[in-house]
């Protein structure tokens, strides 16, 4: 992309931002100028205030926070103003932030404004064909109350008292599902994963759960840990809600729904955010460190090369107790890795070995000389193989082997590698040109890394260097 | 008058729109436009073309934001201007600088088969803006958007010109990281 072409797509950022902005701007020029006159009205209107009482009952209520219902054929139906941002119209209802007149349809002719029992404005069809909810739960009204927003606002079906509380029948309702067999599928999506699920069973449990969901107001909903559900209903509505499969929250435009705690497990094949999760619970803390702990054994031992069998005869000092573990002592054999530990642990009378796995992000960084010097690598030498596999098989080379020209040069270039920092996430990592690479040393240990072709970054551990 | 009584006269056709524009948002139009070009003519002429555009494009728009949506347009014709004079070798203003320091956070190379998804990356780059200090976010807007010089800025935050340079090095630095990580390599 050209400087130019990033210039233009800033131009397009967000209105209301770039208004605060440029309003801001325009009173600091202002005040700028004439800054006596500014203090001197401050502490003339200070002055003034304090002899001055106010007059009416209180201050004004904001507009646009009011509900404004209209009784039309019997229902009542609430105006809400085109608007944009994550709170609008556009987004909560996925409308149009602009109603333009080619939206505006038939006139239908006049409703009852609920609160004051006056004529509404006049009500019509809204038209477009990419409507997303659909008549009659949506009409266009022309209303002299609001024109300051525009001449047409929406009127859209009205549903439960307090618009901060629907109960889920209810919303499900107006986007015309009464059943799990009006769902025609559910799409699970955040920015790693795409998944559609049709399971009725597990649509059916759903819309089940749902339903039976009574809001609750919450400070609980953790971003982090959520992801996206997208419905598409049999009419072809498509509506967006959120899961946090640590709370087990949905939340749907502000309202948050608790649903039975195993819905992030049944969910958990198409979306790896509860794995992540899952994964993270099963840390310890250990020396004011967390680390998430893998018991190695069978594929692993192949792996280390580690005697299959493990003695006292392997323990070296006693480095502590972990509770609900055991008590670890150091594998004389190993040599600790980076972030990476190798600790035997004993429990009763057996031994096993664990991995820890350090999960804090102030784990002081290091250079790549240093950390490969942990693996016994100083030169290019050291490195007798290198072998890899595809995309995300990190730790199943072998069945590729580096030519030997290559493997020097990599491993040279390895060496002389410049660091770019700490990352706990794969972010920016494209499966395409990624390679899991298992470098071989002179002392037969096997270090894992991970390699852009494309970048030639390289990440060893949690640490990304780049190649030169 | 309201914005929407300017907005009200432009729906109604009524040319009183225009002078109201222009006593309203001249000023602010006009600051854009002389960060972008180096020529006073070349600004009115911008101004001007500023309400056409707005004649021609309300209605059928209602813009939400009278201010943000004629800034725009300011904008956007100033910068097509700015690209054809620079292509003559006519200099530009603070511009100049303003996109050399977007160029930090580009390739340089053009898009040819089309690979980026420019809504997706708008969003992405809204996103990163909209996590900023509202401080620094305005520093971004102010510089790259309004194309505001450093000293400007500077004074607007009561901080010095370095510190503002520096904000904005980080601000872009970090733009570029977020957008990477995301698998946006612009």
């Amino acid at each position: 992309m050209k400087k130019e072409d990033l210039f233009d797509l800033i131009g397009e950022l967000d209105d209301e931002q770039i208004e605060n902005a440029g309003k801001s701007w325009e009173s600091t020029h202002k005040a700028n100028m004439r800054l006596f006159l500014v203090y001197a009205a401050c502490i003339s209107f200070i002055c003034l205030s304090m002899f001055i009482r106010p007059i009416g009952k209180g201050a004004p209520v904001k507009e646009n926070t009011e509900i404004h219902l209209v009784e039309f054929n019997g229902q009542l139906y609430q105006i809400v103003i085109p608007s944009s941002g994550p709170e609008g119209s556009s987004t909560l209802y996925n409308l149009p932030a602009f109603i333009t007149e080619k939206m505006v349809g038939a006139s239908l002719g006049k409703g009852t404004m609920w609160n004051t029992g006056k004529e509404s404005g006049e009500i019509f069809a809204y038209t477009p064909s990419y409507q997303t909810v659909t008549d009659p739960l949506i009409y266009l009204i022309r209303s002299v109350e609001f024109n300051g927003y525009g001449p047409y606002q929406y009127l859209i079906y009205y549903c439960g008292t307090n618009a901060d509380k629907e109960t889920a029948v209810d919303r499900l309702e107006m986007y015309g599902i009464t059943t799990a067999n009006d769902v025609e599928r559910m799409i699970c999506e955040d920015e790693m994963k795409t998944e559609r699920v049709t399971d009725p069973t597990l649509i059916e449990w759903f819309v089940d759960s749902l339903i039976q969901s009574v809001p609750i107001s919450t400070n609980s909903w953790d971003q982090n840990a959520s992801f996206s559900i997208r419905i598409i209903a049999q009419n072809g509505i498509h509506f967006w809600m959120e899961f946090d499969v640590k709370n087990s929250l949905v939340k749907w435009s502000d309202t948050y729904y608790p649903m039975p705690a195993e819905m992030a497990e049944k969910f958990a094949v198409y979306n790896d955010k509860w794995l992540e999760w899952e994964w993270l619970q099963q840390s310890y803390k250990w020396n004011n460190n967390n680390y998430h702990v893998v018991e190695l054994g069978g594929f692993y031992n192949d792996l280390y090369q580690l005697p299959e069998v493990v003695t006292e005869d392997l323990c070296g000092k006693y480095v502590g107790t972990i509770s609900g573990l055991g008590e670890l002592y150091e594998y004389l054999p190993y040599r600790e890795i980076a972030d990476q530990l190798l600790y035997i642990v004993k429990r009763s009378d057996s031994y096993c070995y664990l991995r820890l796995d350090s999960l804090s992000y102030n784990i002081p960084e290091k250079s790549i000389g240093e950390l490969l010097a942990y693996y016994g690598i100083n030169t290019p030498e050291d490195i007798v193989k290198i072998q890899y596999g595809d995309g995300y098989t990190f730790g199943y080379g072998g069945d590729l082997k580096m030519e030997e020209a290559e493997k020097d040069q990599f491993a040279k270039d390895l060496l002389e590698a410049s660091e770019i920092g700490f990352s706990g996430s794969f972010h920016g990592w494209k499966e395409d040109s990624m390679l899991g690479l298992e470098l071989i040393t002179k002392d037969s240990i096997v270090v894992f890394l991970l390699y852009d072709t494309e970048s030639r970054v390289v990440k060893l551990t949690n640490i990304e260097y780049q190649l030169p | 008058m309201e914005d929407k009584e300017i907005i009200g006269l432009y729906w109604k056709r009524d040319e009183a729109a225009i002078p109201a524009s222009s006593k309203k948002y001249g000023a602010y139009c006009q600051t854009i436009a002389k960060n972008i070009l180096a020529y006073i003519e070349d600004v009115e002429e911008c101004l001007n073309d500023t309400w056409l555009h707005a004649w021609n494009s309300i209605p059928p728009q209602w813009p939400a934001c009278l201010s943000a949506y004629l800034g725009r347009i300011t904008r956007n014709l100033s910068f097509n201007r700015y690209k054809r004079e620079h292509r003559q070798k006519r200099g530009g203003n603070e511009i100049t600088l303003v996109l050399d320091e977007l160029a930090e956070c580009v390739s340089g190379q053009e898009d040819i088969e089309g690979l980026i998804d420019e809504q997706e990356l708008k969003k992405e780059i809204q996103h990163y803006i909209s996590g900023l200090s509202r401080e620094k976010r305005d520093q971004f807007y102010c510089r790259y958007w309004y194309a505001m010089p450093i000293c400007d800025i500077a004074s607007r935050h009561e901080i010095s010109e370095g510190k503002v340079s520096s904000n904005l090095n980080r601000i872009r630095k970090g733009l570029k990281k977020h957008l990477n990580e995301r698998g946006y390599w612009i």
